[in-house]
């Protein structure tokens, strides 16, 4: 090996130090706990055309979406004929320009060398308000993107370094949180300036040939890392399929169906048969399409080995335009970023575990579960927006069971939920209870991981609430003979005691002594729970994460009073239950709902 | 005569302070089983009286093995009814230190079977009050004592050793979690009891809930060993009065304090090592300077700023079990000694994240470890001594490390073994120079303006190196580095620390209000430090207050000008504003200013040991000046011939031009061109290096 290689190794050490760098400026500069404490923020460095070098994680659906974007916006550029300057910094959220979706607003710069743009800096962040017809943008009844909030093609916040305040006048007044969004975005400017100060430091160290020449090994490194991966995988053809529960207009399932074909030096994912784009917002942009293909391949890898265009680049992302994973203009596309992109991962999962069973988990919670309320505070008078995901099961793995209660579910974990002090501290709620869901796991040889329950309620007044929630009606599927989840809910539980469960997806108000529960998503099983150690049953039951009721159920333990167990009754029952046919079909409806039971049929898997 | 030991991993070591100022340094092995007897074993080794001893200062890496293995007591927990969850779910993290593991979907976490992970207190054992406080502070629901007494019962029937009470809102208002605490006292006087108000008063429930789990964990175990401990040293007729530990924060504190908030003593061992350097910075009139402490397994960093380490307030334990108490901020940088190269299936040379770690330890302590580590790249190069290494505690096998590195890694690279090795230590340098710049950065400022304090055995050998790849000029290397870190336990001060959440806008605090709460802060610092044996009159108190905008989440630690104005707010409001445009590059309306966190901290100031004069006979030089050696210069991308001087007979202020080796009995130097290096009148190594 020559000496050459480890230089490269190093120069690609030192670029993976500037986005570490960026991540740091922007979160601890940020105003918003979005940025700040949930981060929900991606930095990276990519090259001139738009190639992905090195990117630090915040929040996996901005994956794709740093490659799709910069094309976008550059190509936008040049059909406008716009020039860039060194100095030049740009704003784009535009979800048709390759973007997520509107609060999603990507900050650009370009990094100069000899009067060429060598690589661009990007800080991509969620904002806690972009506008629109809802307090946090999370319009759960919108019906088209401009009912979504304020939509910025490529513009020059700065140009030649001179800040363009009236730009940003324009964006503050169109959003309900100014302050917020200013500070934010300001955070934003100077992740991306430092990054392209550290860049050109690094150019001017190693000369900017052997740092191309370091990109360039770099990706061919990416693309050996998962061309390795795919060369131990049958080469064939498989399809799956999963559902959306619904789009909030219409009460019927939204189908993704999915082919991957898998041969020596790509997969190649075709979305045919998909669901055509809906009305309701839960339209996937191609953007978000693809950032969920890669999260479903990225994460079948070794973790300690590194993300960049080559390792993504050998995934090829078909997806009909006009269906539910390519949405057209100008149809409302906000929760396809946090619901659907879920869904795509899910569906090209049950299509691989058909042939990778010791690799794929069994379903998740499946929904970033987005809750946004807006009000005024009785302390200050003030407009408050807030918007929050609670977490929720990720599903068993094919070794080991699923961790409960993780923020985003699979791909997520990096998010915190916030902390309820902070939350009666800064909003006029009160906290009920935050606590784990008995019997929410999907009960598998290898258990699901719980959902929460968070109860809240509002203190001295009437907040506009909307919510954009998935998998309340269809559950986190099991795999392998495991049952699914238990669904989520979202349910008011008013001052006489009366519960009622509330739509997934829309607005509504809540008055002075309601308390809003909020139940997330166990997640699904892995092998048959026939099959599970009655010690890890027992285990469950003492700890109260399953109860006695569902281990002598579902896990055909039986745990006596005092909480030992049975084992000459276990064994029998065990025995009987193997021999009843369809025995899961019927112990399912345990975990789903009626009105779900067919399209959870049909992804159910057989061993 | 004043008196150091440190349990480490490996070693256990004394340092002994004589009352004429001299250092008499030793070690022996860690003994795990019982980690008293190793303490026996130096003390006897050094061959120390203690009836001449006045203090032991003692540092231990007890409190986060019992941690990491999980081998604490039997604990319970108390929580708010609704929330005895919060420890179990975390907020939702699934990693809090390595954002890659987003895509990890085989990651554990403390939460049952799997993974080995079981949550510190496992949920059959989390007990719930119908008890509340509000974000006020007004008690919405009193604590009533027949529930108490219910859980009680509980606590009897399943053997529980010690339990953690943690209520929403009671660092605004203990009141619950006192009368909880009380009535467990009564009923069972010996329990081990932690009521979060007093482990770790601060906002954020899950954060208060995990220190104060981790405090009642660790309580009874450490209570075992320092009693155990006192006894022994009793029996050497050594008052135990005048035995203190090192806590994170880099102060020493009384038994009496550690027994009941051992949390604080979690990073004890490190810290000595940054209360030397701070200590060294200090008597060099230094401001700014990058601790670097590099051993055989591990490498450490901490910065210290206008003459005072950065702290944090926050840390994880292996990403794992989170704990929230002042410690100064140490980072573990990247890759240390004991990080393995390895060659990944794609061809590339890798260095960590797998570490060899005290045991076995690289190929060269000869006790089976196979992988080549960075430590062995280092005895390759003859960066270190084989005979001398850890004050010749462990012989190192150079043939055995040159045999495995050739097999390993050379033969697959088809590189030379020189070469093999120094693209390990270029690779591991990059990784720690990069840890280092994050760990500067995040706190807003610029590694070039800093000064470099290497030490421990392999420190100086990267050192050189680091400070190239972080612009650093100054590089100061101390007497006897390897064993600095000890001394570190003779130079820290006598310090409690005492904090308070109480987040409000600045300007809705009256100004009285701001400094009663610091005054009764202040009160139980004195009453301690006296306590402990401090003089009153000689207790340093600063105070410090947690500061951000509204709306942000990140606070920014302020240390309060001493003087007061008419309305010293204006004050502390200008204070925040300068840092904040300092860290951030803005600053904003002082209106939105909020305070979060009171913070005050007393410091009683110990004697300090005398260093060593160098020669001053200038011609001592050419006695200095050994024999050339070869030597990679990076700079020139080849082995070259160079001087090699023997730092002991260098005289003071000669300036040796690089390139250069200058070799110690434990460690040795590259001075690279373009740089000079001299001794000061205190016999430090100082190499300066133009760009």
């Amino acid at each position: 090996m020559p000496r050459s290689q480890i230089r490269k190794q190093i120069i690609i050490e030192l670029l993976e130090s500037v986005v570490f760098e960026m991540a740091q400026t922007v979160k601890r500069a940020a105003h918003h706990p979005i940025f700040s404490e949930i981060n929900d923020f991606s930095c990276a460095i990519v090259d001139n055309k738009g190639r992905l070098v090195v990117q630090s994680i915040g929040n996996s659906p901005h994956l794709g979406t740093m490659y799709t974007s910069v094309n976008a916006a550059l190509d936008y550029l040049n059909k406008e004929n716009i020039d860039l300057y060194e100095g030049d910094v740009i704003v784009v959220n535009d979800p048709y320009l390759g973007g997520n979706h509107l609060p999603d607003v990507l900050v650009l710069m370009p990094i100069f060398h000899d009067n060429d743009i060598m690589f661009f800096s990007a800080v991509r962040g969620h904002h806690g308000d972009i506008g629109g017809c809802r307090p946090g943008s999370f319009a759960g009844d919108s019906l088209e993107i401009f009912q979504e909030g304020i939509r910025i093609p490529p513009v020059k916040l700065y140009e030649k370094g001179n800040f363009n305040r009236y730009i940003m006048d324009l964006l503050t007044a169109n959003v309900r949180t100014p302050d917020y969004f200013k500070g934010d975005l300001l955070a934003q400017v100077a992740g991306v300036k430092i990054a392209e100060k550290r860049v050109k430091e690094l150019i001017n160290k190693f000369g900017i040939d052997n740092i191309i020449s370091a990109r360039d090994w770099y990706f061919d490194y990416g693309r050996k890392v998962i061309l390795d991966e795919i060369s131990k995988w049958p080469k064939v053809t498989v399809e799956g399929e999963d559902y959306l529960d619904n789009d909030g207009v219409t009460n019927k399932p939204i189908k993704i169906k999915v082919k991957v074909m898998i041969s020596n030096d790509e997969v190649y994912v075709d979305f045919s048969g998909s669901s055509p784009q809906v009305d309701g917002p839960v339209n996937a942009t191609y953007g978000v399409t693809l950032s969920a293909t890669y999260n479903a391949f990225i994460s079948l890898l070794d973790p300690n080995l590194p993300i960049n265009f080559g390792t993504l680049e050998p995934i090829k992302v078909y997806a009909p335009e006009g269906t539910v994973v390519n949405a057209k203009f100008p149809s409302a596309v906000v929760s396809g970023n946090t619901e659907t992109g879920h869904r795509v991962t899910d569906a090209i999962w049950t299509a691989l575990a058909k042939i990778l069973p010791d690799k794929i988990p069994a379903a998740d919670m499946g929904t970033t579960y987005n809750v946004s309320a807006g009000g005024i505070d009785y302390r200050t008078m003030k407009y408050y927006v807030w918007y929050l995901s609670p977490p929720g099961g990720m599903g068993a793995r094919p070794n080991k069971d699923g961790l409960s209660a993780i923020t985003g579910g699979k791909l997520g974990g990096t998010a915190a939920h916030i902390s309820i002090e902070i939350f009666e501290t800064r909003f006029p709620w009160y906290v009920v209870k935050e606590e784990l869901v008995t019997d929410s796991g999907g009960p598998g040889k290898y258990r699901g991981g719980l959902g929460i329950e968070w109860v809240i309620k509002p203190v001295k007044h009437s907040p506009k609430m909307t919510v954009v929630i998935d998998r309340i009606e269809i559950s986190p599927y099991g795999l392998y003979g495991g049952y699914p989840g238990l669904h989520g809910l979202i349910a008011v539980k008013t001052k006489n005691g009366e519960i009622r469960e509330l739509p997934s997806k829309g607005t509504f108000m809540l008055s002075e002594g309601d308390e809003l529960i909020m139940r997330t998503p166990g997640g699904g099983g892995y092998g048959d729970p026939l099959d599970r150690d009655p010690e890890l049953v027992l285990y469950d039951v003492i700890n109260g994460y399953v109860s006695r009721e569902a281990a002598f159920r579902d896990y055909g333990v039986v745990i006596t009073e005092d909480f030992k167990i049975n084992y000459e009754e276990t064994k029998k029952i065990r025995l009987i239950a193997k021999s009843i046919k369809n025995r899961s079909k019927i112990l399912i409806d345990q975990y789903t709902k009626p009105y779900s039971k067919n399209s959870f049929r049909l992804i159910e898997m057989k061993q | 005569m004043r008196v150091g030991i440190d349990i480490g991993g490996t070693f256990t070591d004394i340092v002994i302070l004589t009352d004429e100022g001299n250092l008499v340094i030793e070690k022996t092995l860690t003994t795990q089983e019982d980690l008293t007897k190793g303490v026996v074993n130096v003390i006897t080794k050094s061959g120390l009286d203690l009836r001449k001893v006045s203090f032991i200062f003692h540092a231990t890496t007890q409190g986060s093995n019992a941690v990491i293995e999980g081998k604490g007591a039997k604990t319970a927990l108390i929580t708010t009814k609704g929330f005895r969850d919060i420890l179990e779910i975390r907020r939702g993290q699934k990693t809090a230190t390595n954002p890659r593991d987003t895509y990890n979907l085989q990651k554990d976490l403390p939460q049952g079977y799997f993974g080995g992970y079981f949550p510190l207190v496992e949920r059959r054992y989390r007990y719930e009050i119908n008890e509340r406080t509000l974000s006020n502070g007004e008690v919405l629901k009193e604590v009533e004592e027949k529930e108490v007494l219910g859980i009680i019962e509980k606590i009897k029937k399943e053997g529980i050793e010690s339990v953690a009470i943690v209520y929403l809102f009671s660092f605004l208002n203990p009141n619950n979690e006192l009368k909880t605490k009380n009535i467990i006292k009564d009923k069972i006087p010996d329990l081990y009891v932690s009521a979060s108000f007093e482990v770790a008063p601060i906002i954020r429930e899950y954060e208060r809930t995990s220190t104060t789990v981790i405090n009642a964990f660790i309580g009874p175990l450490i209570s075992r060993y320092l009693n155990k401990l006192i006894q022994i040293l009793s029996e050497l007729n050594f008052d135990s009065r005048n035995l203190y530990v090192m806590q994170s924060n880099g102060g020493l504190a009384s038994i009496e304090e550690v027994k009941s908030k051992p949390v604080f003593i979690l990073e004890s061992g490190p810290t000595a090592g940054v209360a030397a350097a701070r200590w060294l910075a200090n008597l060099l009139n230094i401001k700014d300077v990058i601790s670097f402490d590099m051993g055989g397994t591990t490498a450490k960093a901490a910065v210290i700023k206008d003459g005072e380490p950065l702290y944090s307030d926050e840390f994880w334990v292996e990403d794992k079990y989170f704990v929230a108490i002042p410690h100064v901020d140490l980072v573990e940088v990247g890759a240390g000694g004991g990080s393995i190269a390895w060659i990944d299936k794609f061809g590339a040379l890798r260095v960590g994240p797998q570490s060899a770690a005290a045991y076995p330890g690289p190929i060269c302590y000869d006790r089976g470890g196979t992988e080549p580590t960075v430590t062995d790249a280092d005895l390759i190069l003859g960066y270190i001594d084989p005979e001398y290494f850890a004050g010749g505690e462990i012989k190192l096998n150079v043939k055995k490390t040159q045999e495995l590195m050739k097999l390993k890694i050379a033969d697959k690279l088809k590189m030379s073994l020189e070469e093999t090795a120094l693209s390990i230590i270029q690779l591991a340098n990059v990784k720690m120079s990069n840890a280092i710049r994050l760990a500067i950065v995040r706190k807003g400022y610029d590694p070039e303006d800093f000064t470099m304090i290497a030490f421990g055995g392999a420190g100086p050998v990267h050192a050189t190196f680091l400070a190239k790849n972080l612009g650093i000029k100054r590089i100061v290397i101390p007497v006897a580095p390897a064993n600095f870190s000890a001394l570190g336990l003779l130079v820290a001060d006598l310090k409690i620390e005492e904090i308070l959440s109480k987040p409000k806008k600045l300007y809705e605090f009256d100004q009285q209000e701001i400094e009663n709460i610091f005054r009764i802060l202040e009160e139980k610092i004195l009453s301690k430090l006296v306590q402990a044996g401090a003089k009153g009159d000689k207790v340093q108190l600063i105070r410090y207050l947690d500061m951000r905008y509204e709306g942000q989440v990140h606070e920014l630690t302020v240390k309060l000008p001493n003087k007061q104005a008419f309305d010293w707010r204006d004050d502390i409001a200008n204070e925040f504003a300068k840092l904040h445009k300092k860290v951030y590059g803005y600053d904003m309306d002082s209106k939105l200013i909020e305070v979060i966190t009171f913070r005050s901290v007393g410091i009683y100031p110990t004697q300090k040991p005398n260093l060593p004069h160098p020669p001053t006979d200038k011609n001592m030089i050419e006695k200095a000046l050994r024999k050339k050696r070869k030597v990679f210069i990076e700079e020139y991308n080849q082995f070259m011939d160079v001087n090699v001087y023997l730092r002991e007979l260098i005289p003071i202020d000669v300036i040796i031009e690089g390139p250069a080796v200058i070799e110690e009995k434990f460690s040795s130097v590259i001075v690279p061109p373009n740089a000079i290096a001299y001794v000061d009148e205190l016999s430090n190594l100082i190499i300066e290096i133009r760009s």
